[in-house]
Parts: C-alpha cells; sequence; structure tokens
C-alpha cells in the first residue's frame, strides 16, 4: 500500500458509501437488495477496511447477503418508517427531530432546507423519497457532494476540494449527523430484526467517521 | 508465550533470538516500520500485537494495514521496540503488558481523525492516512450536567466541552485527546477506550517481571524511550491525566515505583507539565505524611526500583470512588496530613450556619451526594461525607451567599474516618395553616434584609404560610 491516499480515490469511496446508505434506506425489493449486495461487494475493494468503521459495515454487509426474506423485510420497513398500524414508529425525516425545536414549524424548516438545497446546487427528486428531509435524500446531498470533490480532485482543482469540504462539514453538522442519532436510537428499540439495527449502527458510525474525517481536513489544511 | 497471541515484530530493533525464543507466534520482518505493507497479511484469529519503532512509521498507514488484515486498527496494541532496548526478557515482560491491556473494541464514534503535521493544499491530491485515536465517551446515564455539574467544562484545556442548561455538549474536533476530562468527572461518566486495559496491563507487568517493576507513564505522542532497567512504559492519553489516587494507586497496587514524566521531558508538544507536576508533588507529600519514600511517584525515572509495597487498597483502582480507599492503604486517619493542596484527590467542605440560608444549592450541584440535604420533621440537616468528595468544586460556586461555603483541599485522612458529618443544621419555620415546612429563619432574614422595612406585609405572609397556602391567606 502507498504511503499516501489518492484524493479522488477516497472522495469516490465516500460518494460509493454514501449513495450505498441512502439505497438501504428505501422500501426493499429483491432487486435493491441485489443492487446493494452487489455495491458493497464493489465498496469492499475500494478500501473500506482502512477505516475504524468497516466492523459495523462488515456486519451490515453480512446482513445484507443473509437478507432473503424480501416480505418480512418490506413489511419491517411499513412498521417501522411507514405509516405501520403502530404509527411511524421510527419516522426517517429529520423534520420530526428538530422542527419542534425551532421556530416556526415544520413548513419553515423544510422551506429553509430547500433553500439550502438550493444553495448547494442540489435538487431532491420527490418522487424518489418522502420529502427532501428523507435520511437517503440528506446521504444523497452528501454523496453529490463527494461526488464533486471527486472531480475537483482528479482536474488538481484544491481550491474546489478545500471548497467542498467546508459545505460538506456544515451540512452534516446542520443535518444528518445531528439528528442520525435520535433516528438510530429510535430504530434500535423498535426493530425486532437485526438487519436495521446493524444498518442505523453502519450509518451511523460512517457518518461519526466522515464528519471526523472533513473536520480534520478543515482544521489541518493552510492556504 | 500466549498460543493466542501472533506478535510481528520489525527486525530493525527486534531482540536477537526474539523467533526461536518465542516460537511460531512471533514474526520478525526486517524493515517492517519503513515497509508496513507485510502487516496486511496477518489474517489471523489471534490477537495481533506489534512491535514497532515509534517514529520510523505512519500510525495511520499501520492501522489501515491493521484493518485490511481484518483487525481493529484502533484496538491492536504496539508495543514501542525502542523501550526494548533489544532485551528478550524485557520484551516478553512488555508483550504480556500489552497483551493483557488489548482488545477492546473502539468504534469509529469514540475516535476521531487526526493528521500529524499542516497540510497545504497540494496534499489534498495525496495526502498521508490518518491516524485515529481514541476519543471521549460521555454516559448520559450517569452525567450530572443536568444537576449543574460542569467539572469536564472546567477541567479541559482545549474548551471541548460546554454546558447548556443542564446538558453537555462535546466537540470531538476541539478535542486534542489527553484524558483530562476522564478523571476530572466526579462520577466516572467519562470513559476513554484507550484507558480500557490499563489496570489490566499493569498487573500483567507486575506478574511478568522478575524482582521490582517500576511504571513510566507515556503519551502516545511521547517522542522518548523509556529504557531504565526494570521500568517499563505504559501509554495513556497525556500524563496530566494522571490524578494522584491513580499514581498512589499503581504504587499501592504492587508495583515498586512510579514515574509521570512531564510533556517537555517526554517530547510531548501539549504542554502540560504544571498539571503533571501538581499531580505529582501531591503523591510525594501524600506519601512523606503517610511515613513513605516519596520518591515512590516521581516526574523522572530514578535509578533502582524499590520493593512493592503491596497495600491492601480497593480493587478497582482507576475509579473515582476509589480515591478513599487508595488513600487509607497508606496510613491511619490520625497521622497522615498534607495542607491545601491544588491537586488533593480529596476535599472538606465548612458551611457557615450564620450565614448559611438552607437553600441546598450545594448539595443539589453535589455530582457524588458527598452533601446531601435531608429534612426530617422540620429540621433541615445538610451532611457531608468526605468519602464521596472529590474535590471537584461545583458546589461552591452555585452558593448564592458569599461566605457560606468553603472548600479546603486539606486531606486528612481522619475526616475519612468519620464519615458522614453533620454540616447544617436549622429548624424550619411551618405553615400556620398546613404545618408543612417553609424555609429557615436565616432565610427568612436574608429575605427582609434583601426586601427592604417597605415590604414587612410580604415578609409577614411569606414566614407565616407556605406556598401552598399563601394565596388563601
Amino acid at each position: 500500500m502507498d504511503l499516501t491516499t489518492d484524493w479522488g480515490e477516497v472522495a469516490r469511496l465516500r460518494q460509493g458509501l454514501y449513495r450505498f446508505h441512502a439505497a438501504a434506506f428505501l422500501t426493499p425489493s429483491a432487486e435493491r437488495l441485489e443492487l446493494l449486495r452487489a455495491a458493497a461487494d464493489y465498496l469492499d475493494t475500494l478500501g473500506v477496511d482502512r477505516f475504524p468503521f468497516a466492523s459495523v459495515w462488515a456486519a451490515f454487509v453480512s446482513e445484507l447477503g443473509g437478507a432473503d426474506d424480501v416480505v418480512e423485510l418490506a413489511g419491517e420497513h411499513i412498521r417501522l418508517f411507514g405509516s405501520g398500524t403502530d404509527g411511524v414508529l421510527c419516522p426517517a425525516t429529520e423534520s420530526f427531530y428538530v422542527a419542534s425545536a425551532e421556530g416556526g414549524g415544520i413548513a419553515s424548516f423544510l422551506s429553509r432546507l430547500g433553500r439550502e438545497y438550493q444553495a448547494l446546487g442540489v435538487q431532491i427528486d420527490g418522487r424518489a423519497v418522502d420529502g427532501p428531509d428523507h435520511i437517503s435524500a440528506e446521504l444523497e446531498t452528501m454523496a453529490d457532494l463527494c461526488r464533486r470533490e471527486a472531480e475537483a480532485a482528479e482536474s488538481e482543482d484544491t481550491a474546489a476540494i478545500e471548497l467542498l469540504l467546508v459545505m460538506q462539514d456544515q451540512f452534516l453538522a446542520r443535518h444528518p449527523a445531528a439528528w442520525f442519532p435520535a433516528f438510530a436510537q429510535r430504530v434500535e428499540g423498535a426493530a425486532p430484526l437485526t438487519f436495521y439495527q446493524s444498518l442505523v449502527r453502519a450509518t451511523g458510525a460512517f457518518l461519526a467517521h466522515d464528519q471526523s474525517l472533513v473536520q480534520g481536513l478543515g482544521r489541518y489544511v493552510r492556504t | 508465550m500466549n498460543p493466542e497471541i501472533t506478535v510481528v515484530l520489525c527486525g530493525d530493533r527486534a531482540p536477537a533470538g526474539s523467533e526461536e525464543s518465542f516460537g511460531p507466534y512471533v514474526a520478525v520482518i526486517e524493515g517492517l516500520c519503513a515497509e508496513p505493507d507485510p502487516i496486511g497479511t496477518f489474517e489471523t484469529d489471534d490477537l495481533l500485537v506489534l512491535g514497532l519503532c515509534r517514529g520510523d512509521y505512519s500510525p495511520g498507514l499501520v492501522q489501515a494495514l491493521v484493518g485490511k488484515a481484518g483487525h481493529d486498527g484502533l484496538a491492536t496494541p504496539i508495543l514501542d521496540l525502542r523501550s526494548v532496548a533489544g532485551d528478550l526478557a524485557r520484551l516478553e515482560v512488555m508483550l504480556a503488558g500489552v497483551a493483557a491491556g488489548a482488545g477492546v473494541a473502539r468504534t469509529a464514534s469514540d475516535a476521531k481523525a487526526v493528521f500529524s503535521g499542516a497540510l497545504s493544499r497540494r496534499d489534498l491530491l495525496r495526502f498521508p492516512q490518518p491516524e485515529y485515536v481514541a476519543t471521549p465517551v460521555i454516559d448520559r446515564g450517569v452525567c450530572s450536567a443536568g444537576s449543574g455539574c460542569q467539572a469536564c467544562v472546567a477541567a479541559c484545556p482545549r474548551q471541548a466541552y460546554e454546558w447548556n442548561q443542564g446538558v453537555i455538549t462535546y466537540d470531538k474536533d476541539a478535542c486534542e485527546p489527553c484524558g483530562i476530562c476522564v478523571t476530572a468527572c466526579p462520577v466516572d461518566a467519562i470513559s476513554n477506550a484507550a484507558l480500557a486495559g490499563l489496570e489490566a496491563q499493569i498487573a500483567a507487568l507486575v506478574d511478568a517481571g522478575a524482582g521490582s517493576v517500576g511504571i513510566a507513564f507515556v503519551c502516545r505522542r511521547a517522542t522518548e524511550p523509556i529504557v531504565a532497567d526494570a521500568w517499563y512504559p505504559v501509554e495513556v492519553p497525556c500524563n496530566a491525566m494522571l490524578a494522584p489516587h491513580w499514581l498512589l494507586a499503581t504504587v499501592a497496587g504492587g508495583v515498586g515505583a512510579v514515574a509521570a514524566p512531564l510533556c517537555s521531558d517526554l517530547g510531548c508538544s501539549l504542554g502540560y507539565d504544571a498539571k503533571t507536576a501538581a499531580n505529582v508533588e501531591y503523591c510525594r507529600q501524600f506519601l512523606a505524611a503517610a511515613g513513605h519514600d516519596p520518591d515512590l511517584v516521581d516526574t523522572e525515572i530514578s535509578g533502582g526500583v524499590p520493593t512493592p509495597l503491596r497495600l491492601d487498597g480497593p480493587s478497582e483502582r482507576f475509579t473515582q470512588a476509589s480515591r478513599p480507599g487508595v488513600l487509607t492503604a497508606f496510613g491511619s486517619g490520625e497521622r497522615v496530613v498534607v495542607e491545601d493542596h491544588v491537586a488533593a484527590p480529596i476535599g472538606t467542605i465548612q458551611i457557615d450556619p450564620e450565614v448559611c440560608t438552607g437553600c441546598r444549592l450545594c448539595a443539589e450541584t453535589c455530582p457524588t451526594g458527598a452533601l446531601e440535604p435531608v429534612e426530617d420533621e422540620g429540621t433541615l440537616v445538610i451532611s457531608f461525607d468526605a468519602n464521596l468528595c472529590t474535590a471537584c468544586d461545583q458546589c461552591t460556586p452555585r452558593c448564592p451567599e458569599p461566605g457560606a461555603i468553603a472548600l479546603s483541599r486539606r486531606t486528612d485522612l481522619a475526616s475519612l474516618a468519620a464519615g458522614r458529618v453533620t454540616l447544617y443544621e436549622e429548624a424550619l419555620l411551618r405553615c400556620e395553616r398546613c404545618g408543612n415546612p417553609i424555609a429557615s429563619s436565616v432565610m427568612m432574614d436574608r429575605f427582609a434584609d434583601l426586601l427592604g422595612p417597605e415590604q414587612e406585609s410580604v415578609m409577614s405572609v411569606i414566614t407565616r404560610f407556605c406556598i401552598d397556602c399563601r394565596g388563601q391567606a
């Protein structure tokens, strides 16, 4: 292994991981599970094992490999994240966790989030996720920022990389890293199947690591 | 050698005969620090222990390679071969120590990425793998911030903690993991995975060492090795975190002597010399007062290691609850006194009954329950147990009456023997309507002073009726 790491490769790996985790929170289907398994295999070849979240990642990938009963999994998904008979047990949207603490309620929060997406140059496809503050939407946003970072690295635009790191740091801190722990705690308490427990642990560890990595880079980079 | 351990040593400094002496469980690879790639090939179910030459390898790259081999890069111990000094017997003892203290799994949530030196923009195209270091974790179920405790906020030299409306927030980015918060927390609510195996490591060094063993605490930033005969290094986040009762507990528990070198002597950039020096100085004064050799604890390694004391102390040494047990293990109560010292691990509280209004804020804030208010048949009693006091001084700033409460950092083991004592006792005024207690007469006098004579009518109500009955008065 080279003593140094190609930053573009790391950015691509992070992009892939964000996309993977975003997809894992969507409604499961046989096709989607197969795609996730293939993605996990590919991401492993990019060097996930070098990072401290590798063990919880591996645990979820193992769960993914053994998830044969799609019907049961889909039912669990509805029970936890949709409107099951028990109501929405574990809302996967940021507004549930933060909107009550902020002025203006959910509408105001979503309006602000929309403006933030606009400023980041991100457009959320409302057909794909349950609202712009859904965990999958926010993880996809991070994936897009990592993609742009990888492209900047590939064109050796270091100023753009530095700016994108700042954007990622701010978005992570304001959004997914802020509310995911509370969401994960709910899932851990409500999910009898280990699939989603394992998923939130893997996503939580990845988010914690990425926030630390981005902050660390921001601290040490000088112009 | 424990057959469940696989040891990989850098051949540049591994003692001659390492492979022959320890059998198939040890691999010696020439130039491993400069070319660590072979580490990634050790896919074994055993505990992996590395022996490398500190300063000659990239910690981040080694962690990444350990991960590639399927092990936990954060939990795999790395022994500093410079401190082995080519001595096979010394290697065996040090391996026993690090192996005993290893295997505590860590997660990305309690670690942070650290980049050595400063990076330039050019480095953003290719930069070194970061090293991951363990960071503090707060047990919210134990934390007393809700009662007003801010001990970690006061102790942290990097302002990584903030107290806001009863909740502690922790800024991992600001943290330079030094562990000072761990020993500052009065209720052991803060932990650091880097310390999880500390007691086991020290015990293993004592067991494996032939004769008296000296422990020299070092930090991960230390550039100087520990090569003195019979002295073995034990790594902690920073020597400044070594509370006096940790140092004394180490000496009491079978270690012949303890050294906690200063940051400046270890080549560490944190520079918390004053705190380390104060902790060591307290220990030396305490040992002298208890009739023992003060040189058992020092900031320097001083030659030979004396015969260990092996005193009867608490089974768990590195906790807040162990403080009184550690201190009393050294001597009886009456004759062990250390005058007021900033690093004293215990304290005593005095309350002036002429000033105290019995508001109980001090006791409500006290995170350990050393101060305790009890209302019994119309009398308020505030008691104090020195065995529970960690001298955190969260109580005195909360007191609204200047001079009512004072913390003394004078160590007197007799106070531990005394147990819980009454500091304040005052009969409470009772409600004329329902008979329930209202407040102490001192507090009412204070209200009268604050409100002035023109509020006499108000005073006539609040001194006679409780808050529930006032509206009906």
